[in-house]
């Protein structure tokens, strides 16, 4: 062992002494003078949260925390969200959107608190909100929106919001976003639109650009990718570039089987 | 530190074989990883300070024999807390000495082994916590002087020794376990016991990853696996370690670190898409950063909290307060992290040339083709020029030359002197004469060969030179470089190539002899060669040259025989048919050109036999049998471009076979099958072909004559061409009805009714709208408009030509059309450039005549008279264009002169205008009044009388207004009466 290694072993032991709890079931409330109480549920009502207590008789007794006093608070990841997270990556934009509802509506309550899981919510939601365009679930979204913090999140909501409201403003922002490397979701976004648009205009080989840019820039924006694999194909199909189209349809059917976008591939393929 | 040794010259090694100029691009990720070492050192310190300070030292304070211990011990304390070790431990010595012991001496020999460790002295160190386990086999501090002294022992070389020992602390469990298992797993892979450091490693994450420990085990582990080729194991580990547990990893930059190498190792395993799994698992250096922040006001909220738990609890404030040391030591790392990913953001350009790589691997150029790209967003010259070269290379693989040309351009550009400067030349080069851009390739395989004549492309450059050469017809040059490159390379890949093309330049230099010397030693070398069938036929047509006919049918006949369908089948049969025309064996010759007609496969061998057997069948009289051969040919040939001629010369071969209804039925068919196509300009050539068959009576006693023979005086043109013209059941379209008068219009063009012929192309100009007319009629109009001083409408029509018929024949027309608008709006500069394009863009076919003048007439405009004279003296002296507009040069000739102030030159061109070209009227008067002009200039009244008297005596010319102008002139000059 040498000298370089050694620090690895002492940071160790400070890790040791600090210990690490992972919760998993229950709310964890941190309170500002130091205290943890551990909540079986909690609810908000304007400026206090109610905790839900287990007792030692087996039953549960209420508590009122103003929330000044609460410095944060750990929320477990649901089940729900579990299965929304599996439901991402397997491309699954619908179902994204439904798994996700509850959370949303329990998470915005809690925007202001410290650990709230509001921006882990949106990193699914909104994506999935922008490719699954019902008007009632971005009309929910825009309602209850505040900015994230999150440059990537917010960016990506107002480019949702003047694609409604500017369409001329909302294409000068996709082209300005849609740069080579780019790898934010609104980047993403644009180009699926702008990919959609190229091939409107029979731009079959700009819209292979666009539609790939998105595999190849944002492999972790999941729910993009369908569509955007979709578009390629399309767009090869109309250059007359069969082979290339159907290795893409085999990549749709391998990574995101049961993704409506696989049966449309397999369809344009015959 | 959980980050692997020997990967990195795994990954090099991948790069070197990959693609080696990337090897000095592409920082390693794993360089990146080092600051967490350097961040941790200060730890070690502080771990062990906050061990022996947070520890039993002041609750159990060694009983000492002397008073003066405790003062001793104190400030031996205080030194080691203020990172005096060397301080602390003389005052921990002193303490030996002065004899103490109890259950408090146990922190003293503690903290000097702390403080050697410390110190660095490991052997030193390691005999101390030896020491401390021997007289404290039960101490407070067991654990630690364990964990400690494994180190030592690992860091001085026994490394069997620390493997043991950790595996000894890991086996008693309790708090130092997952620590022990990690360090053994460590030690181990360090040791290259890649197995019992997966199985060490596996153990530690067996129960979750639920501590520290059990993460960084779980990242070194993914790492060991990757290395050992258990590549899907550690890819899951991976997978495991992204989502939420990415909070939980003290610096995800080692995460970056193990996603490069599980994706470098599918990657050196042939596993491209796995391998673009593990690299999309690669965070952006500004997500970590953010992720890193988000970790630091935590840990910063933890201690806020803290110390408000002190306060409100005085109790734990020792605690609490250790606690907080440790979180700002873990502040201070994470913080050291976070800069130092900040600043490193060359990971970005590793990561997108390994995803390249992977994507090149599978096919999908597309996407490594973005990916390249994207590196070019960059202020790093080297990332720059080592994208653009990969960029050029891809497009070349993928057959797109036009981009990789841009590349290599733009690395030229930007790196004239670049390490790879011969390559983007090479390819550069082959990639402009791959799209026969033929210049420029010479001139950039020139320059590779001039600047790095001993690059590994000069061998091919020069041969590739030779090519360039030889397309352009530079085939003395391309044969001395095709004799370097056989020189250099007597059995390179292109020997056989370069032997063959060498012989090709002198045949094509004209040197038959030496060619054909060339060709047979070419055959005699390579009787089966790939250009054995070319160069046998060269051979004939070197004997061709020679004039020996004989032989040049003999080597066809044989060279049929032996290659048969051989794409050069159709020249060989064209050749013999040449052969045996000059031998006069007509019959034979036709035969074998129609023949080579049907297999040729040039367009131009095609035309060029059909019509040399029409030219034998002609001469033979054999109407009926060259109608046949081009029915024959159009069926066989039916996209041929010289398809119209030959239903044209059906047409006329059947009339001439005194079959001219035939003739007209067959034109009629083809013209019904053709008018609504707005795209087939032939229509108006069948249809000017079918006017004038119709205004042909037919010939008394022929068998088209009305009756069977009886008189033709009856006979109506008109009533003819519209029974061929009865389009049945075609729709009658603008563009159809606009044919239909184009008919009308040439029959009575071919009757000399001249006016009915000009209304009928003006009814076009005026009922149809140029978006309807196909390329040829948009041509006629524009000119019949620009003819009427329509300019403004002709151009319109010229414009639809252009845009329409972007690849028409016919765009001269607009050139000039355009031209001629812009010389009479007196723009001379616009009417020059576009006489200039008609010439250099579309070869000025129908209008070179034409634009010839105008580009005299325009320079005359703009006051270039040398240019313009010597313009004008070309129309002038061209005899196949004598005509109106020789006199018109003739005439300008004149002007120039005037406008030299040669007045007596000029007077000789003004002279020259009425004397020889009396037909046209307009230059005619022009010029009578110019030489008169000149006469009175050159104080010669009754010349200019003269001059002016015989004008206004030609009655052709009275209505001229120049006659007016003489006849005043004269009143002038001589006192006439006007």
């Amino acid at each position: 062992m040498n000298r370089t290694q050694r620090p690895l072993f002492c940071a160790i032991f400070i890790a040791l002494s600090f210990g690490i709890a992972f919760r998993s079931h229950s709310e964890t409330i941190f309170l500002k003078d130091g205290k943890v109480q551990n909540a079986i549920e909690i609810r908000r009502d304007g400026a206090f949260i109610f905790l839900k207590i287990a007792n030692s008789e087996g039953g549960a007794s209420e508590t009122l925390v103003p929330l000044n006093q609460v410095e944060r608070i750990e929320f477990p990841e649901s089940v729900a969200l579990a299965e929304a997270r599996q439901l991402w990556r397997a491309g699954d934009a619908k179902g994204v959107l439904e798994k996700t509802a509850t959370a949303a509506i329990s998470q915005r309550v809690y925007m202001d608190v410290q650990g709230n899981q509001w921006v882990d919510v949106m990193r699914l939601r909104l994506p999935a909100i922008a490719l699954e365009p019902g008007p009632e679930a971005f009309a929910d979204l825009q309602k209850d929106w505040t900015p994230t913090g999150d440059q990537d999140l917010d960016i990506a909501f107002r480019l949702l919001v003047a694609s409604r409201t500017d369409p001329a403003g909302a294409q000068l922002a996709r082209k300005a976003l849609a740069k080579p490397g780019a790898a934010s979701l609104a980047a993403g976004l644009s180009w699926l639109d702008l990919g959609e648009a190229a091939l409107k205009a029979s731009q079959w080989k700009e819209a292979v650009r666009y539609f790939l840019s998105v595999e190849v820039f944002l492999p972790n924006q999941r729910l993009l990718q369908p569509k955007a694999l979709l578009g390629a194909v399309r767009g090869f199909l109309g250059s007359g570039e069969r082979t290339k189209a159907a290795a893409l349809v085999e990549e749709l059917k391998a990574d995101y089987p049961s993704t409506p976008e696989v049966r449309l591939a397999m369809e344009l393929l015959r | 530190m959980a980050i692997p040794g020997g990967s990195r010259k795994r990954v090099r090694r991948f790069l070197m074989s990959d693609s080696p100029s990337l090897n000095a691009v592409i920082p390693h990720p794993r360089s990146k990883g080092r600051w967490v070492g350097a961040s941790l050192a200060l730890l070690a310190g502080i771990a062990l300070h906050t061990a022996t300070c947070g520890g039993l030292l002041f609750a159990q304070a060694p009983a000492a024999s002397s008073a003066q211990a405790p003062e001793v011990y104190s400030k031996a304390m205080a030194a080691f807390a203020g990172g005096d070790f060397v301080g602390a431990l003389v005052g921990l010595r002193e303490m030996l000495t002065l004899g103490g012991d109890g259950a408090g001496m146990e922190s003293v020999h503690f903290s000097i082994a702390a403080a050697e460790f410390n110190l660095g002295d490991m052997v030193r160190a390691g005999g101390a916590f030896e020491r401390y386990i021997k007289l404290y086999p039960a101490g407070t501090k067991l654990a630690e002087a364990q964990n400690a002294l494994a180190q030592c022992y690992a860091s001085v070389g026994s490394r069997d020794k620390a493997v043991t020992l950790f595996a000894e602390i890991a086996r008693k469990g309790g708090a130092g376990k997952a620590g022990a298992l990690l360090s053994q797993g460590a030690l181990l892979r360090e040791m290259g016991k890649l197995g019992p450091a997966a199985e060490v490693l596996q153990a530690l994450v067996a129960d979750g990853l639920q501590s520290p420990e059990a993460v960084q085990g779980a990242l070194l582990l993914g790492s060991v696996e990757a290395e050992r080729g258990a590549r899907d194991a550690a890819l899951k580990i991976l997978d495991t370690l992204q989502g939420r547990l990415l909070n939980i990893v003290d610096n995800p930059l080692q995460l970056n670190a193990l996603a490069f190498d599980v994706g470098d190792s599918f990657l050196h395993a042939g596993e491209f898409k796995k391998a673009l799994t593990a690299y999309a698992m690669v965070r952006r250096i500004e997500e970590l950063a953010q992720l890193q922040q988000r970790r630091i006001q935590s840990l910063i909220r933890k201690m806020e909290s803290n110390i408000a738990a002190a306060k409100a609890d005085s109790s734990k404030v020792a605690e609490l307060s250790n606690a907080n040391v440790r979180l700002r030591a873990q502040v201070e790392s994470a913080k050291t992290a976070m800069e130092n990913a900040l600043g490193s953001k060359g990971n970005l350009a590793a990561l997108r040339a390994r995803q390249a790589s992977a994507y090149q691997s599978i096919g999908r150029y597309e996407e490594a083709a973005l990916l390249f790209e994207s590196m070019l967003d960059t202020q790093d010259p080297v990332i720059r020029e080592e994208a653009l070269l990969n960029l050029g290379s891809l497009h070349v693989r993928t057959g797109l030359v036009e981009e990789a040309v841009k590349s290599m351009q733009s690395y030229l550009s930007e790196f004239p002197k670049g390490r790879s400067a011969d390559t983007a030349l090479f390819i550069l080069g082959s990639q402009q004469l791959q799209a026969n851009a033929l210049e420029p390739a010479a001139a950039s395989l020139t320059r590779l060969l001039k600047e790095f004549p001993k690059s590994s492309h000069a061998e091919l450059g020069m041969f590739l030179l030779g090519n360039a050469q030889f397309s352009l017809s530079l085939f003395k040059e391309a044969t001395g470089n095709y004799q370097k490159y056989l020189k250099q390379s007597p059995n390179g890949e292109y020997a056989q190539e370069a032997d063959y093309r060498a012989a090709l330049a002198r045949f094509f230099l004209g040197e038959y002899q030496p060619a054909l010397d060339a060709f047979e030693a070419y055959v005699k070398t390579h009787p089966e060669g790939l250009f054995a069938p070319d160069a046998s036929y060269r051979i004939a047509a070197c004997y061709q040259a020679a004039g020996k006919s004989a032989v040049v049918a003999e080597r066809c006949a044989a060279w049929e025989a032996k290659y048969g369908d051989h794409p050069v089948a159709g020249d060989v049969l064209a050749l013999h048919g040449d052969a045996l025309n000059a031998l006069e064996r007509k019959e034979e010759a036709v035969v074998v050109y129609r023949r080579a007609s049907l297999c040729g496969a040039s367009d131009e061998v095609v035309q060029y036999a059909v019509f040399e057997a029409n030219k034998i069948l002609q001469a033979l009289g054999r109407w009926e049998v060259a109608a046949e051969m081009f029915r024959e040919f159009l069926a066989a040939k039916p996209d041929h471009p010289a398809n119209v001629s030959a239903m044209y010369w059906v047409a006329r071969a059947t009339a001439r076979a005194g079959k001219s209804e035939e003739a007209k039925a067959f034109l009629s068919g083809k013209i019904r099958q053709f008018i609504s196509d707005r795209q087939r300009d032939a229509v108006e050539q069948l249809l000017s072909q079918l006017a004038q068959l119709c205004a042909k009576a037919p010939r008394p006693g022929s068998a088209d004559a009305p009756g069977g023979g009886a008189p033709s005086s009856g006979y109506d043109a008109r009533a003819n061409l519209s029974k061929y013209l009865d389009l049945g059941d075609v729709a009658k379209t603008s563009l159809v009805k606009a044919r239909v008068w184009f008919a009308e219009a040439e029959l009575a063009r071919l009757l000399r009714k001249t006016e009915e012929s000009a209304s009928a192309l003006e009814r076009i100009c005026n009922e149809v709208p140029p978006g309807e007319l196909g390329a040829s009629l948009l041509a006629q109009c524009g000119d019949r408009l620009l003819a009427l001083g329509k300019g403004e409408r002709a151009a319109e029509f010229y414009k639809e030509l252009q845009r329409t018929f972007p690849k028409s024949e016919l765009l001269d027309y607009v050139y000039n059309g355009l031209g001629q608008i812009a010389l009479e709006a007196g723009n001379g500069a616009e009417a020059l450039r576009f006489f200039v394009d008609a010439v250099d863009k579309v070869g000025a076919a129908s209008k070179l005549k034409e634009v010839t003048l105008g580009q005299g007439k325009a320079l005359f405009l703009l006051g270039k008279i040398d240019e313009a004279k010597a313009i004008l003296e070309q129309v002038a002296s061209t005899r196949e264009w004598r005509g109106e507009c020789t006199a018109e040069a003739v005439f300008l000739l004149g002007k120039v002169q005037l406008g030299k102030g040669d007045l007596a030159g000029a007077v000789q061109y003004f002279q020259r205008v009425f004397v020889a070209y009396q037909r046209y009227d307009k230059f005619v008067a022009q010029a009578y009044i110019q030489a008169a002009e000149c006469f009175e200039k050159m104080s010669e009244p009754e010349k200019a009388a003269a001059h002016y008297r015989e004008l206004a005596s030609k009655p052709r010319l009275a209505s001229l207004p120049e006659v007016a102008l003489a006849r005043k002139r004269l009143n002038l000059v001589a006192g006439e009466a006007p």
